[in-house]
C-alpha cells in the first residue's frame, strides 16, 4: 500500500512539472495555433542559463535561477520575432511553420552540444534533502514542483479570468480573426505570449535541473509529452494542459510501477492514440464536429 | 413513387445552438430541374452537404433511388449517382482539364496501387474508352480544344465549365449545382444557362441552388423557397412570382 | 576507393527510402515523421529470421516487407483520418512506440546490444559483400524499386493521390475512398521502406535500435523537404545533397567528436531556410497549401 502511495506522489511530482512546460506549449498553441516544437529547446536553454550562472560564473542560487527565468523569456521573444513571426506576416501555411519549428529545435540542441559538450551535468552533487509525509518520502525538490505548480495554476486562474490580457487570450483561442477586429493588438500580444510561454518552460527546466541534472537532449521528451497532456487534457482550452500533465505523470509513475521504467514513453503515446481515436477533443474539450471540419 | 430520384424526408440539422434546417422533407422527380432559392444563410448550401454526405442529419432519411443512402459516407454516395458542384469552384489546380475530368471515372478496380501490374489490359482499355467520354463533355461544355490546359490557367468561367464537365463525366443519377452562375460575366451566365436547359433535354435530373431569381425561374420546373431553414414554399416558378412571400422571404419580413 | 562505393551504397538504400516517403508527403499530402520506423522493422525482422531462423536472405525479404506492411495498419488506421497536426502527432507516437519496442524487448531484438552478424545475401552461391558488389547489388534493387514506383505513381493510384493532395473534399465527391487510398500509400511506403532496412541490415551486418529514431525519420523528411517532393526528381536531389554532406565536413577535416553536431545543425537550418524561401524543395513539385 505503501509502495503505491508513494509511486503516485512521485507521479504527481512529475506531472507537476509536465503541467507546467505543457501550460506554455499549450498557451503559445491554443492562441497561436503554432506546434512550437522548439518549445523544448527553449526549455533546455533555460536549463543551461541556469547552469552557466550558477556553476560557471558561480553566482548565488536566485540571482541564477532570475537570470535563466529572464533569459528563457527572452529567447522565447526572439524565436517569435525572427522566426515565427515571417512566417505569419508571410501567410504560409502552418505546416511550415511546423517544420521550421522542428528545425529551430535541431539547431539549438545541437548548438548547446557544441558549446557546453554532449555529456550530462549535475547542478549540484549534495544528496537530495527528503522529508517524511505520513508514509510518503518526499524530497525538496518534489515539494517545489507540486507548491510550483499549485502557484502557477491559481496565478494562471486569475489571469485568465480577471484581467484585460486574460480576456485577449481567451479570444485569441477562440477566433483570431475577430479578436483583430476587436482591436486586439495580435503583434504585441504574440510577443507577451511567447515570453509567459517560454517563462513557464524555463521554470520547469529549472526544477528539473536542480533536480536531475542537465544534458543537450533534455528539451525534446519534455515537449513530446507536453503536446500529449495539451491533447490528452483538452486542447481547446487552456487548462487542458495542467490536467492532461497530472494524468500523464500518473499515469507514468503507474506504468513504472507495473511494467518498468523501459515503457514509459510507450504508454503516454499510447494514451495518445487511444485518445485521438476516441476523444479528440480531450477530457476537457470541447466536441468540434468533425464534419465542420471537413468542408 | 418510381419516377423519385431524390427523397428527402423530414431532416433536420443545428450547429451548436443554430437550427440550420428544420423538418426538411422534399423530392425531386426524374428528368425535372428543382429550384432552391433563399436568403443568405437560409440554409441550402447546408442541404446540399447533407444530401451529398458531407455533414450527417440530425434526423430523417435521405433516399436516392428508393435506396436509403442516410448513412453512406459522401465517396459511397458519389458512386451511387450524386453528383455534387461546389460553390467554390474546385478543380485540381495542377492537373490538365482532361486530367480532371478524366478522375471522376468510377472504375474503382484500376485504381489500387497494384493495378498497374495485375490489370494493365483492362487500364488500357478502360483509358481509351474513357477518353472518348471525357471528350465528349468537354466538348459538351465547349472546352474540348482546352483539353489539355493546365486548370489553373483556364479562366474562372472555363474552370466552372470544367467542373461541370468533370461532374457530368460520372454520369449521376441527380446533379447538385451549387450557385452555378455566381461570379460568371452575362455571357458566361447565359452559356451556363443554356448548358443547362440542354442537360434537362437530355433527360438529367438537377437542382440547383442561384440567387439570381429570374435565372432560376426560366430554369426550373419546380421551385423550393427556403427561410430559416424551413421550406416555405413547393411549386411552379409562376406562381411563386406572383406570390408575395417570395418578397416578404427577402425583404426579411417575419411572415411565416 | 572502397570509400566512394560505400557511400555510393548508402545513397542507393536512402533513395528508396526518400523515394518511399515522398508517396506519402508529396503525392498524397501526409507528412510522416515515422518513416525510419519501418526502416527499421524491415532491417529487424530479417536480421532476426536470418540469425535466429536461418532463413534464407530472398526468403527474409518478402516477409519483411509483408511485416512492414501489415504493422504500418496499426499506424495509417488510426491516422490517415486525422487533420493535418494530429496526424504528424500520431506518426511521431508510432516512431516513439517502435523505437521503444526495438530497444526494449529485449528477448525478441537483443535490445541496445543489437543484432550481430547478420549474414550477406547469398544467390546461387555467390556471396554479395563488401562494398564493390554490395554496391551493385543495392544499385539494382534501386533501380528495381524506382522503377516501381514510378510505375505506380503514373497510374491512376497516384492520379488520385495527387487529388487527394490537393483539395480531399473534392475526392471524395468524385467518389474516391479517400481512407482506403491513404491507408494503401502507407502500405506502399512502409514496403518499400522496408526493403532499404533488410539492404542495410545485410551491409553493415549488425544493426542496433539507434539507427532507427525519430532524428532518423527527420533526416528523411529533411531530405525529401529540403530536395523536393510530388515528383521523382526531388526526393533524388534531396538523397544526394544529405547524404553527401556529412562527407563534405569529414573532408574539410572536422573532428569526428563535433561532426554529428553540425551535421545536425546544417540539416536544421536548411529546413528553416527552404521551409521560409522555398517550401517546394530544391526540384520539387508540391508546395503545401
Amino acid at each position: 500500500m505503501n509502495l503505491i502511495l508513494q509511486f503516485l506522489f512521485n507521479g504527481l511530482a512529475t506531472g507537476a512539472l509536465y503541467a507546467i512546460v505543457a501550460l506554455g506549449f499549450g498557451l503559445i498553441y491554443n492562441t497561436t495555433k503554432i506546434f512550437h516544437i522548439a518549445h523544448g529547446a527553449v526549455y533546455t536553454i533555460a536549463a543551461y542559463l541556469l547552469f552557466s550562472a550558477f556553476i560557471l560564473l558561480k553566482l548565488p542560487l536566485y540571482l541564477s535561477i532570475l537570470i535563466a527565468l529572464f533569459g528563457t523569456a527572452f529567447f522565447g521573444i526572439l524565436i517569435e520575432i525572427f522566426v515565427y513571426k515571417p512566417f505569419y506576416k508571410k501567410n504560409a501555411p502552418p505546416v511550415t511553420s511546423f517544420i521550421s519549428s522542428l528545425g529551430l529545435y535541431i539547431i539549438l540542441q545541437n548548438l548547446i552540444a557544441l558549446i557546453y559538450g554532449n555529456q550530462v551535468q549535475v547542478l549540484t552533487t549534495q544528496p537530495e534533502k527528503t522529508f517524511q509525509l505520513g508514509s510518503i518520502i518526499v524530497s525538496r525538490i518534489q515539494w517545489l514542483e507540486i507548491t510550483t505548480f499549485l502557484i502557477i495554476s491559481i496565478l494562471f486562474y486569475l489571469i485568465i479570468s480577471f484581467t484585460r490580457f486574460g480576456k485577449s487570450l481567451k479570444a485569441l483561442s477562440d477566433n483570431p480573426l475577430l479578436a483583430e477586429v476587436v482591436g486586439i493588438d495580435i503583434d504585441s500580444s504574440r510577443l507577451k505570449i511567447f515570453a509567459i510561454g517560454s517563462l513557464l518552460a524555463g521554470l520547469g527546466a529549472i526544477l528539473s535541473a536542480l533536480d536531475t541534472g542537465i544534458e543537450p537532449t533534455m528539451g525534446l521528451p519534455i515537449v513530446m509529452i507536453a503536446i500529449v497532456a495539451v491533447i490528452i487534457g483538452g486542447s481547446s482550452v487552456f487548462e487542458g494542459a495542467l490536467v492532461g500533465g497530472i494524468l500523464l505523470g500518473i499515469l507514468q509513475a503507474l506504468s513504472i510501477w507495473q511494467l518498468s521504467a523501459r515503457w514509459q514513453n510507450t504508454v503516454v503515446f499510447i494514451a495518445l492514440i487511444i485518445f485521438l481515436l476516441f476523444k479528440p477533443e480531450g477530457i476537457l474539450g470541447v466536441r468540434r464536429r468533425l464534419e465542420e471540419i471537413k468542408i | 413513387m418510381s419516377n423519385i430520384v431524390l427523397k428527402i424526408d423530414s431532416i433536420e440539422k443545428s450547429f451548436g445552438g443554430l437550427k440550420a434546417v428544420r423538418e426538411l422533407s422534399l423530392f425531386v422527380n426524374k428528368g425535372e430541374i428543382l429550384g432552391m432559392i433563399g436568403p443568405n444563410g437560409s440554409g441550402k448550401t447546408t442541404i446540399f452537404n447533407i444530401i451529398s454526405g458531407f455533414l450527417k442529419p440530425d434526423r430523417g432519411k435521405i433516399f436516392l433511388n428508393g435506396t436509403d443512402i442516410t448513412k453512406l459516407s459522401p465517396h459511397i454516395r458519389a458512386d451511387l449517382g450524386i453528383g455534387r458542384l461546389f460553390q467554390d469552384v474546385r478543380i485540381l489546380k495542377k492537373l490538365t482539364a482532361i486530367e480532371n475530368v478524366l478522375l471522376a471515372q468510377k472504375n474503382h478496380s484500376i485504381e489500387g496501387p497494384l493495378a498497374s501490374f495485375f490489370k494493365i489490359n483492362r487500364i488500357k482499355n478502360e483509358k481509351k474508352k474513357l477518353t472518348e467520354e471525357a471528350l465528349k463533355w468537354l466538348e459538351f461544355v465547349g472546352l474540348k480544344d482546352k483539353r489539355d490546359t493546365i486548370a489553373e490557367n483556364l479562366s474562372f468561367g472555363q474552370q466552372k465549365l470544367l467542373a461541370l464537365a468533370t461532374i457530368l463525366f460520372s454520369d449521376p443519377e441527380i446533379i447538385l449545382l451549387d450557385e452555378p452562375l455566381s461570379g460568371l460575366d452575362p455571357q458566361m451566365k447565359n452559356k451556363v444557362l443554356d448548358l443547362i436547359l440542354e442537360l434537362k433535354d437530355l433527360g438529367k435530373t438537377i437542382i440547383v441552388i442561384e440567387h439570381l431569381l429570374d435565372f432560376v425561374f426560366d430554369m426550373s420546373d419546380r421551385v423550393i423557397l427556403l427561410n430559416n431553414g424551413k421550406k416555405v414554399y413547393d411549386g411552379s416558378p409562376k406562381e411563386l412570382r406572383k406570390n408575395h412571400l417570395l418578397m416578404e422571404v427577402f425583404t426579411g419580413n417575419h411572415a411565416e | 576507393m572502397n570509400y566512394i562505393f560505400h557511400i555510393l551504397t548508402m545513397i542507393n538504400i536512402y533513395l528508396i527510402l526518400s523515394l518511399s516517403l515522398n508517396i506519402l508527403v508529396g503525392y498524397s499530402g501526409l507528412l510522416s515523421i515515422c518513416h525510419a520506423a519501418f526502416y527499421g522493422i524491415g532491417a529487424y525482422i530479417s536480421a532476426i529470421l536470418m540469425t535466429k531462423l536461418g532463413i534464407n536472405f530472398f526468403f527474409a525479404l518478402p516477409i519483411a516487407i509483408m511485416g512492414s506492411m501489415v504493422l504500418s495498419l496499426l499506424v495509417s488506421i488510426p491516422s490517415v483520418r486525422l487533420k493535418g497536426d494530429y496526424f504528424i502527432l500520431t506518426t511521431f507516437a508510432f516512431q516513439i512506440i517502435v523505437f521503444d519496442v526495438l530497444y526494449n524487448w529485449v528477448s525478441l531484438t537483443k535490445g541496445p546490444y543489437g543484432i550481430s552478424g547478420i549474414p550477406s545475401p547469398s544467390f546461387l552461391g555467390y556471396l554479395i559483400t563488401g562494398p564493390v558488389k554490395y554496391f551493385f547489388f543495392s544499385l539494382i534493387i534501386s533501380i528495381l524499386c524506382f522503377v516501381f514506383i514510378n510505375i505506380v505513381l503514373k497510374a491512376p493510384f497516384g492520379q488520385v493521390l495527387k487529388a487527394i493532395r490537393e483539395d480531399e473534399t473534392l475526392a471524395h465527391a468524385l467518389g474516391k475512398n479517400v481512407t482506403k487510398f491513404k491507408i494503401q500509400a502507407f502500405a506502399v511506403a512502409s514496403a518499400l521502406a522496408a526493403i532499404s532496412g533488410v539492404l542495410f541490415a545485410h551491409y553493415v551486418t549488425y544493426i542496433d535500435p539507434t539507427s532507427f529514431t525519430l532524428d532518423e525519420s527527420i533526416f528523411l523528411l529533411s531530405i525529401v523537404l529540403i530536395g523536393g517532393c510530388g515528383n521523382i526528381k526531388g526526393p533524388i536531389f534531396g538523397t544526394f545533397l544529405l547524404v553527401i554532406i556529412p562527407e563534405i565536413l569529414r573532408f574539410l577535416g572536422i573532428p569526428d567528436t563535433i561532426a554529428p553536431n553540425i551535421r545536425q545543425i546544417i540539416y536544421g537550418l536548411l529546413l528553416v531556410i527552404f521551409m521560409y524561401f522555398r517550401p517546394q524543395g530544391i526540384a520539387g513539385e508540391y508546395k503545401f497549401e
